[in-house]
């Protein structure tokens, strides 16, 4: 579908869209909070793709995982710049919890991976990932020193990509 | 800080990713990342690990009203430069194709490389370009089967690298019509005909930058670099 979609073939890109935007909305959703916000954010990522769908390629893994990353990044674009999480949404977020990845939907390689961490580094990665968490979001919401929530980050990090090129 | 540590760099990359390598720091691997290709492949395996994270979550369908204005934002869908659509350039190119010497390069396609039978004058033509330059031009013969590529301006991708060609048939999967000559060559085919009827139908084709010999797979294994139209004279 991305193949024919890089030769401007709409109803090629009409069907990658229906195939994969449900799983990337809900990126959107659970990092912005806000539907709106993540329906316009939806709109910019898939024009993105389609003027981009001629320099995908295999080494980039995934479609779905390639067209989540260029959303995410629109999104943390916006959360950075605007400083979006004012004191009422950083109290939601300390009170939300942190998301615990599910037995399915990810290869057994990375399932492997995340089970071989320590629990707060794989909720602490996870969390990054699927909210959108700074640094000091996450120290603020666990009342740790943001010193801490980095190195727990980094190491948890170096041991995922340890165990992912095993 | 020390850019040339690969693991260092597999580090940021992963940050990067992740979205916790912020400000000065971010805006500065951004500039790596545009420059090295170690980097890009970096984050290209933290981006396809980490996206499948994404996959934990439960599906939520986004409202009909994004994807009709996703529609409307890619609308028109001008894929050619309006050198391309110059009728001129067709019926000089055609003139010239039908009387041009042709070097035969003998490369792994599913097609043969007898020569073409005389008096073969293009029906279809193709132009793949670059912006306003052509890079390639293709011309054939459906009728006899005849199909020339001729490269105009391209070069080799790289020193082991080469473009090869693929035809999209209205559906099913792209048909590898062989490797494309480089530095002015041309080469020469003869087209099965059981293809030469998915070409009048196809939706375009596509060039890719693969291996030595061709794609390894049969399918399209590196980036599709151009794309264009067949268009009937």
């Amino acid at each position: 579908m991305l193949a024919r979609s890089a030769l401007g073939d709409r109803d090629a890109f009409q069907r990658l869209y229906e195939a994969t935007a449900p799983r990337v909305y809900a990126v959107l959703l659970s990092m912005l909070r806000d539907s709106a916000l993540a329906q316009d954010v939806m709109q910019d990522a898939y024009v993105k793709v389609w003027g981009q769908s001629r320099d995908y390629h295999a080494d980039r893994g995934l479609v779905l995982s390639w067209i989540i990353a260029i959303a995410r990044y629109r999104a943390l674009d916006l959360l950075r710049a605007s400083k979006r999480r004012d004191a009422l949404e950083m109290e939601a977020v300390q009170q939300q919890s942190l998301t615990e990845p599910t037995q399915e939907g990810f290869s057994d390689l990375l399932q492997e991976c995340l089970g071989k961490l320590a629990d707060l580094q794989r909720r602490s990665i996870v969390a990054a990932f699927v909210n959108g968490f700074t640094h000091e979001e996450l120290a603020a919401r666990e009342a740790t020193p943001v010193g801490t929530v980095k190195s727990r980050i980094r190491r948890g990090m170096q041991r995922l990509r340890e165990c992912l090129q095993q | 800080m020390n850019y040339d540590s690969a693991r260092l760099v597999d580090l940021l990359a992963g940050e990067y990713v992740l979205g916790t390598l912020r400000g000065g720091a971010r805006r500065r691997f951004e500039r790596l990342l545009h420059q090295r290709p170690d980097v890009r492949s970096a984050v290209w395996r933290w981006e396809s690990s980490l996206g499948e994270l994404g996959l934990t979550l439960a599906p939520v369908s986004p409202p009909s009203a994004v994807w009709s204005a996703v529609a409307r934002r890619i609308e028109p869908a001008d894929l050619h430069p309006a050198w391309w659509r110059s009728i001129g350039l067709w019926r000089a190119w055609s003139l010239a194709a039908s009387t041009a010497l042709v070097v035969l390069l003998v490369v792994s396609s599913p097609f043969t490389t007898s020569p073409p039978p005389p008096d073969s004058a293009p029906d279809h033509v193709s132009v793949i370009g670059d912006g306003s330059e052509p890079l390639w031009l293709l011309s054939a013969n459906l009728e006899t089967g005849a199909i020339t590529a001729r490269a105009v301006n391209a070069v080799a991708a790289d020193v082991d690298k080469v473009f090869e060609l693929w035809m999209l048939p209205e559906s099913g999967p792209p048909i590898s019509m062989g490797l494309l000559p480089v530095g002015g060559e041309s080469v020469t085919r003869s087209l099965p005909a059981g293809l030469r009827a998915l070409l009048r139908q196809s939706k375009g084709i596509a060039v890719s930058i693969e291996p030595a010999g061709g794609s390894p797979t049969g399918a399209p294994t590196g980036p599709v670099v151009h794309t264009a139209r067949v268009v009937s004279l």
